[in-house]
């Protein structure tokens, strides 16, 4: 009993100093930014800060822009690395083996480094347009300083993100339940709907969450690859930050980015939680 | 330490909670084994703190690196280069000393500041007034080389490098180039496509565009003014300004259907590199470093307009919270010598603030005479400068779709 009592504080100490750095780096200055962004410069309470992004054109411009960037990134992204996966996963032949290896790199390079390195490709005078003049051919992708840059960009880091979260999703499908739907005659597209689907979808949709919440608030690619107009929410808030110094807003904007991902936050906790029927036995 | 923070965290922001917590954590540390070195050596660690291009950095960490072995020197002090390069996703220096100095603290490393003078409006907002002290300039015998000694900026601010914006073109297209802002403004709409300057919100060369369409209607002393009165009482050179930027935005470089505004400095001479455009205000350091690496070609010429882009000065400021000041002088001293002077120029192409005549050694003396500091063109705004990027943002960055 007095032993047990001794060390009834230990799980604690072990908790606190992560819950420590949590409260002053994470919570606090959430709270701090809160408080902030319902104040005047002189401290005094007031709405304007949120009006400002209500009534603004530019703010709802760049609300939409960020939107659909962000879906699309997420739509194209879970397309190709769950068709990525799936071929990883079911494929035993050595390209398979190789790209499974390989897939993971992006992951170990700098993003500053992979966006330079995109954007001489795609940009109206790189890789792209000075290999098609080799065959006399004079093409201007058009790709950067468009949402179309920004989403290629971040497809290079989404992809290998999302496959490593679907191909751990994938392994837990066991060859036997394949290999005995298909002794029973099914398609490969009813295995995909009604075997691989339902053990996976919870994932699928943990990496979209993970990806659409990344979007809102992106700012290098943008920054590097975006258009001047409309500009994506991230730089938005830098350009409240540094061009007009004006930290209120800032933070009004903070918070409304931060309601945003909570959206996603509440979608990717709700189907963690949720149970299947043919879970509850387990 | 930890009661300071919490104190402080109910009134200011974020920034000053992290802040404060990364200093409290690294100026212990710091201070910690900077003692023990000193300690050993017995002399005293000066820290010098600065921001911006990766270049910066080296031509500081080269002459430090001249400092610590010169046998004179290195009795008063040992030199250390800490750097914030732009571009990372490091806490800003201004937001540092902001924060450090808001923590109340007083005695720190950062024993030296070098900054573009532009800069400093920033720092003192932050802080105060009174945050750097006056230097007394009759304890730096180097003092004597400089060539700029009526102080523009202030008694608390010594320069030792030289900024400028010259006009790059390319000599293979434009055999030819404007020599005035109105033949610059002409050739742009003859041209159209061929010319871009950056968001002057996110790099200098490109504010220089914008600022010259105003200030080359206004009196030559509103260059050196903070005074609001310059905007107040003038809103109609600057409508004009605005209005000619509008005039010019169609006519500047295209990109996926639309206009675009290059980011960052670097933004507009990539484009120049690659030929897309040929033409751009850029800062001469930069277009020497880049031809002198082969990543800008030979063909890319420096002019400059009758009515000049602007120039600054970066230097040295000593923070009042710093610790040694007397080795900081010292240091100071050194970076005005012909021998830094020169590796400063050799490094990064910086514009000496000394009589280049006197300098041996040098790497492409012939580039020089494109940097001639003395018809420099001194700019210092202030506050001003944010209210042109903000209009600029809200004016011409919002055609641009």
């Amino acid at each position: 009993m007095n032993e047990e009592k001794k060390h009834l504080w230990i799980p604690y100490l072990m908790v606190l100093p992560a819950f420590a750095v949590m409260m002053l780096v994470v919570v606090l200055p959430i709270l701090n930014t809160v408080m902030q962004s319902f104040q005047t410069e002189g401290g005094s309470f007031t709405l304007e800060n949120y009006q400002y992004f209500f009534t603004s054109q530019e703010a709802f411009n760049s609300l939409v822009f960020t939107v659909i960037e962000a879906v699309s990134t997420m739509l194209l992204a879970i397309l190709f690395s769950f068709l990525l996966a799936l071929y990883l996963r079911f494929s035993k032949s050595r390209i398979s083996r190789v790209i499974g290896r390989l897939y993971l790199l992006p992951r170990f390079i700098p993003g500053i480094v992979a966006v330079y390195a995109v954007m001489n490709i795609i940009k109206d005078a790189g890789f792209i347009n000075r290999f098609l003049q080799l065959f006399g051919i004079v093409y201007k992708p058009g790709l950067l300083y468009d949402m179309k840059g920004i989403i290629l960009c971040n497809l290079w880091f989404n992809i290998p993100f999302s496959a490593m979260l679907l191909s751990a999703a994938l392994s837990s499908v066991a060859d036997s339940y394949v290999e005995s739907a298909r002794d029973a005659g099914c398609s490969w597209w009813k295995i995909l709907r009604q075997i691989i689907w339902p053990l996976v979808y919870k994932d699928v949709i943990v990496a979209a969450t993970f990806i659409l919440m990344g979007q809102i608030g992106a700012f290098t690619i943008p920054y590097l690859t975006g258009p001047n107009n409309p500009k994506m929410l991230g730089i938005l808030l830098y350009q409240q930050v540094n061009t007009y110094l004006n930290y209120q807003r800032a933070a009004a904007l903070s918070v409304l980015m931060f309601i945003i991902c909570l959206g996603g936050a509440i979608v990717y906790i709700k189907s963690n939680m949720k149970e299947e029927v043919w879970e509850k036995g387990k | 330490m930890r009661k300071s923070i919490w104190k402080k965290y109910g009134k200011k922001g974020m920034a000053v909670v992290i802040g404060a917590a990364i200093l409290g954590a690294s100026s212990l540390s710091m201070t910690g084994c900077g003692s023990e070195a000193s300690a050993a050596e017995g002399v005293p660690t000066v820290t010098i703190w600065g921001n911006g291009g990766q270049e910066v950095r080296e031509a500081l960490q080269a002459i430090a690196d001249a400092y610590n072995a010169d046998p004179e020197y290195n009795k008063k002090a040992k030199v250390e280069i800490q750097f914030v390069v732009s571009g990372t996703s490091e806490q800003s220096l201004p937001d540092r000393l902001a924060a450090a100095y808001k923590a109340g603290e007083t005695d720190t490393d950062f024993d030296l500041i070098v900054t573009d003078d532009s800069a400093i409006a920033n720092i003192e907002a932050q802080t105060s007034e009174d945050f750097f002290e006056d230097i007394d300039t009759s304890k730096i015998p180097n003092y004597e080389n400089l060539i700029f000694k009526d102080n523009i900026v202030g008694d608390n601010f010594i320069p030792y490098r030289g900024t400028a914006v010259y006009l790059a073109y390319n000599s293979e297209t434009v055999p030819n180039p404007p020599k005035t802002a109105e033949e610059l403004y002409q050739w742009i709409k003859d041209n159209p496509g061929r010319f871009a300057y950056n968001d002057p919100s996110t790099g200098n060369s490109g504010f220089s565009f914008v600022a010259n369409t105003i200030y080359n209607q206004l009196p030559e002393e509103a260059a050196t003014s903070d005074d609001e009165t310059w905007k107040t009482e003038h809103q109609t050179e600057w409508d004009n300004g605005f209005a000619l930027l509008e005039e010019l935005h169609p006519y500047l470089y295209q990109t996926a259907g639309k206009v675009q505004y290059p980011m960052k400095n670097a933004g507009s001479l990539d484009l120049l590199a690659t030929k897309e455009i040929d033409m751009t205000p850029a800062f001469v350091n930069m277009v020497l470093s880049q031809k002198s690496m082969g990543t800008l070609p030979d063909s890319i010429q420096l002019t400059q307009l009758e009515e000049p882009f602007l120039g600054g000065l970066a230097g040295f400021m000593i923070p009042s919270i710093g610790k040694d000041k007397e080795a900081a002088l010292s240091v100071i001293d050194f970076y005005l010598s012909y021998e830094a002077q020169t590796i400063d120029w050799n490094t990064m192409f910086a514009s000496p603030v000394v009589d280049t005549s006197k300098m041996e050694n040098l790497e492409h003396e012939d580039w020089l005479a494109q940097t001639d500091m003395e018809s420099m063109r001194y700019f210092s705004i202030g506050t001003l400068q944010k209210d042109i990027a903000q209009r600029w943002t809200e004016e011409i960055g919002s055609l641009a779709k």
